[in-house]
């Protein structure tokens, strides 16, 4: 369970008719809104990737995160010394989400229970999620997602050898709204 | 009773039936036997152990899963995103303290509290913007403006949620 979530530049996914998401660097950027696209050693990656639980090392922008608490959800304060201990790291204004920062399995387990179209919205909201569900391990979150709606067709193996849409496929996916090819693709957990 | 100790060196001890339902920490003991050794969790804060330990505490005596369960009960347990009542109130924390305790789960084998902890990190996402998501997790959107034009064109669908 040691395996990071930021995909190297080899693992993208390639669909000629995406953009070419190769640059894809650990989001380094810090405080500023710039982004920066640092070009981390190969095994700098992998040395990064080893540390299975490196949760602390990363600052926060909001110092108790009040805003980014989910709602009706109350702060558990419960003893001083967890707050005192990243008082340091707070120093460091360095911008990482969580969810990009904790290990793939460990996202990949979370995503499990999101509907497709969440995955694609998570899929909009930076280039190492989209390369993560891109990437061909993270095929099985999109089945697992897929089986959950219902009235779609079981998923089979016969998609992804006809590449898009059996006839079933292409009378109920519109239904969902999802008109593109990509869209579709990523619906069904077709790309890798 | 089991003695545990965290990664600042705090001691906790639990009786053997709730200590257990940490795999990692059953495996540990059948490998050392009868022993009063207390055993080392470099991986978990005492913050974090205590609200693990209350989570066993309250579920202790429920059957564990298999150890070999197979494809088609995993493929059950992840369609149902519900969360009972008890452990709804009990992983009603900061996002700090979710995180570390999906985490320690993970690291101690609880199956159990990883699933509670992964539903409510996914029921957090669950309906929400892309722009909703990255602020709720601090994600920078690091697309360039023709990348996100491209996404946005294939996801036109989505756009207005």
């Amino acid at each position: 369970m040691t395996q990071n979530i930021q995909i190297s530049e080899n693992q993208s996914a390639s669909d000629d008719s995406q953009i070419l998401y190769s640059n894809v660097a650990p989001l380094t950027s810090s405080g500023n809104s710039e982004l920066n696209y640092v070009n981390h050693d190969e095994e700098e990656e992998q040395e990064e990737a080893s540390q299975g639980m490196r949760p602390r090392k990363q600052a926060r922008i909001s110092s108790e995160g009040e805003a980014l608490r989910a709602d009706g959800v109350q702060p558990n304060k419960n003893d001083g010394s967890h707050v005192e201990s990243r008082t340091e790291e707070n120093v460091e204004p360095a911008v990482l989400s969580r969810l990009e920062n904790i290990s793939l399995d460990m996202a990949l387990e979370i995503f499990c229970f999101l509907n497709p179209d969440d995955l694609l919205r998570l899929a909009r909201t930076s280039k190492t999620l989209r390369v993560t569900l891109k990437n061909k391990t993270s095929r099985f979150v999109w089945r697992t997602a897929r089986e959950r709606v219902e009235g779609l067709p079981p998923y089979s193996r016969r998609y992804e050898r006809t590449s898009i849409c059996s006839s079933s496929l292409r009378v109920v996916l519109p239904f969902l709204g999802l008109c593109t090819k990509n869209a579709v693709m990523m619906y069904c957990g077709l790309f890798a | 009773m089991v003695t545990l100790v965290t990664s600042d060196n705090e001691k906790f001890t639990a009786d053997k039936e709730v200590a257990e339902r940490s795999v990692l920490i059953k495996n540990m003991l059948e490998d050392v036997g009868e022993s009063d050794q207390p055993i080392p969790l470099p991986n978990v804060s005492s913050s974090v152990l205590k609200k693990v330990l209350e989570y066993c505490e309250h579920h202790r005596g429920e059957p564990l899963p298999a150890a070999d369960a197979d494809t088609t009960q995993d493929d059950t347990r992840k369609r149902t995103t519900d969360i009972s009542e008890w452990d709804q109130k009990f992983i009603t924390v900061d996002q700090e303290m979710l995180f570390e305790i999906i985490l320690a789960a993970n690291y101690l084998d609880i199956k159990s509290l990883l699933d509670v902890g992964c539903k409510t990190v996914a029921n957090m996402i669950k309906g929400k913007t892309p722009e909703e998501i990255r602020k709720l997790f601090n994600i920078v959107n690091d697309f360039t403006p023709e990348e996100e034009a491209q996404i946005k064109k294939e996801n036109e669908w989505a756009e207005d949620r």
